[in-house]
């Protein structure tokens, strides 16, 4: 059952990889491959999310799915094939990898294959998960794979307030149609889909930068991710936040790529990804409202919403599914159904916001990091020490900042209307909220920053 | 200046790399050593499948308690809340509600806190099944 359950998920990784292939087929080089393959992997599930979810609407309780999703893949293989026939044959360039790059690359193969192990060896000891995911996503996953017809149970108005019936199902759909394929319920399914998005974090990290950067600040990336206990540590335990991080992630990186090569499809998928961060998590949901609210910024800015309308157009399925979902199967968030009143109340109690405040700058200053040393506060020293001038892409640093920036006030003001224990609810979930940006931001800091290659050169410019 | 800003740099680089290194292996390690939840898991999920069976529907509501629904009850509130969860999991697809005005309802009390509230809910729920300190009843009326 092991391998049958890795092999569940082939069919949506491969027609993911596919179709980043089909974007960069002149794109051959190892490193290059990295990259397609681990922006493919979550892509493909996000994809394939989705259109199990529209299946249930339509087809609940009908054996098929592995049949929409094999049309899926053969139709993605035609395309790859006729567009590799008409693209002119490109060699594999030779790699050329100086002695600093061997050297830095050894060391992230190192972080990498620790912590990686690390990863499995957690979703191998906790096979079920944690908490989060008996309560919410292989729950949800359990309720539609058993309830078939009645699948929408898992959402239902009737569940515990502690179920978080509301959350995103793009977890609970692929579990569920995962067991659907292998029609069996195993704890592999959901082993696998955290283990998945863990590497393809780390893989998206490594492959972006080393694109748009160099093989040294590639490595950094892995280094500056896998070799941090906060952010892997949540990988193996079956929750969406480390999904939800790829997500953002690989919208950000998108981004770049748009501002990078000018083509309209990356910024289309750029908006498609922010739609799969909603789709994940109900902070996704509010990435997605803050990255649209600052593209229009951006756009009023520029006086010009070419780009911004590509990005919608991007944005546009995953959303409507998720109106749909949030509009007419689930209950309203526990945010949102409160009395406002009380809303108000919490707002101006000046010793909620102080609470807030200390939780978050002791986080800064001190979690997350190395010897009591806060991660953020690392990469903010990283910045101010390593930033080098930016000749292009300088749009998508300030937009990607700028989200940032919205998204952290964004973290603060949801505590602060919380109707939960605060308390509680900060020591159990600030950590991760931090997760979820982390690897976007490590991203931009280290794309924004000067490489190993330039610091370890004789060159003093 | 400058040399010294880029040695400086150097040395930050080395620095992250190690501390990198360790946190991986030492991460790694810590997982070797880890307890595993999964036989509290798997132990409940059996323990409420064969309490659940003879429940005559698949899905729909079923009632549930647990010690810190009955006034005066000893309870440990980590417990109550980590069985619940688990409860709603290994149950699913029927959806718990709190309280006992379902038809079909599942009371995770202790003996002694089961025995006080037999006491007063004495021939209004027929005892249907019972394992590992929990109960199916059902409404007698019904």
């Amino acid at each position: 059952m092991i391998l049958l359950s890795f092999l569940a998920f082939s069919l949506p990784i491969l027609t993911g990889i596919l179709i980043i292939h089909l974007l960069w087929v002149e794109k051959k080089h190892p490193i290059d491959l990295i990259f397609k393959l681990t922006l493919g992997i979550g892509l493909g599930l996000g994809i394939s999310s989705l259109l199990y979810f529209v299946y249930l609407i339509f087809f609940a309780g009908s054996p098929y799915f592995l049949y929409v999703e094999l049309v899926l893949f053969l139709a993605a293989l035609l395309a790859a094939y006729l567009k590799n026939k008409k693209t002119t044959q490109v060699y594999l360039p030779k790699l050329s990898v100086s002695f600093l790059q061997i050297t830095v690359l050894i060391i992230a193969a190192v972080v990498f294959v620790f912590s990686f192990l690390g990863v499995i060896n957690y979703a191998r000891q906790r096979s079920h998960g944690d908490w989060d995911a008996w309560m919410i996503y292989n729950r949800s996953a359990r309720f539609m794979y058993r309830g078939q017809e009645n699948w929408k149970d898992a959402f239902s108005k009737d569940m515990g307030i502690i179920f978080h019936a509301d959350y995103p199902p793009l977890l609970a759909l692929n579990i569920a149609s995962r067991w659907d394929i292998l029609s069996e319920e195993t704890s592999y399914v959901p082993m696998f889909q955290s283990i998945l998005f863990s590497f393809a974090v780390l893989g998206l990290c490594f492959g972006a930068l080393a694109s748009l950067k160099s093989l040294g600040q590639a490595g950094l990336g892995v280094v500056l991710l896998g070799g941090v206990s906060f952010f892997l540590s949540e990988g193996g335990r079956q929750t969406a936040d480390v999904p939800l991080a790829f997500y953002m992630l690989a919208s950000i990186v998108l981004l770049f790529f748009y501002y990078h090569e000018k083509r309209p499809i990356l910024i289309i998928l750029s908006g498609f990804t922010v739609g799969l961060a909603a789709w994940t998590k109900n902070e996704g949901v509010f990435f997605m409202l803050v990255s649209a609210g600052v593209m229009v910024i951006f756009a009023l800015w520029k006086r010009f919403f070419g780009d911004f309308l590509l990005y919608l157009a991007g944005l546009l399925l995953p959303a409507l599914l998720l109106f749909y979902f949030k509009f007419q199967i689930t209950r309203p968030n526990e945010f949102l159904s409160g009395d406002s009143s009380k809303m108000v109340q919490y707002i101006m109690d000046t010793s909620r916001h102080q609470m807030i405040f200390n939780s978050f700058k002791n986080f800064f200053l001190h979690g997350g990091g190395w010897n009591y040393i806060g991660i953020f506060l690392i990469l903010s020293v990283y910045f101010l020490l390593f930033h080098s001038r930016i000749k292009d892409n300088l749009e998508a640093v300030f937009i990607s900042l700028a989200i940032f920036a919205f998204q952290i006030m964004g973290y603060y003001v949801f505590y602060l209307i919380s109707p939960n224990d605060l308390e509680w609810q900060m020591n159990y979930s600030l950590n991760r909220l931090f997760v979820q940006i982390y690897p976007a931001v490590v991203f931009v800091i280290l794309f924004a920053s000067q490489s190993p290659e330039i610091i370890f050169s004789s060159d003093l410019k | 200046m400058l040399m010294l800003r880029k040695y400086l740099q150097r040395i930050i680089l080395i620095v992250i790399a190690l501390l990198g290194v360790k946190t991986g292996i030492e991460g790694f390690i810590s997982t070797l050593n880890m307890h595993s939840n999964d036989a509290s898991v798997i132990n409940w999920d059996e323990r409420l499948s064969n309490l659940i069976a003879p429940v005559p529907f698949e899905y729909g509501l079923i009632g549930y308690i647990s010690n810190a629904d009955i006034p005066g009850a000893a309870f440990d509130e980590d417990d109550v809340f980590g069985e619940y969860i688990l409860t709603q999991f290994a149950v699913a697809p029927l959806i718990l509600v709190q309280g006992t005005d379902q038809e079909w309802n599942i009371l995770n009390l202790d003996p002694v806190t089961y025995e006080t509230w037999n006491q007063i809910n004495a021939n209004q729920f027929e005892v249907v099944g019972f394992g590992g300190g929990v109960y199916l009843v059902r409404k007698a009326d019904k």
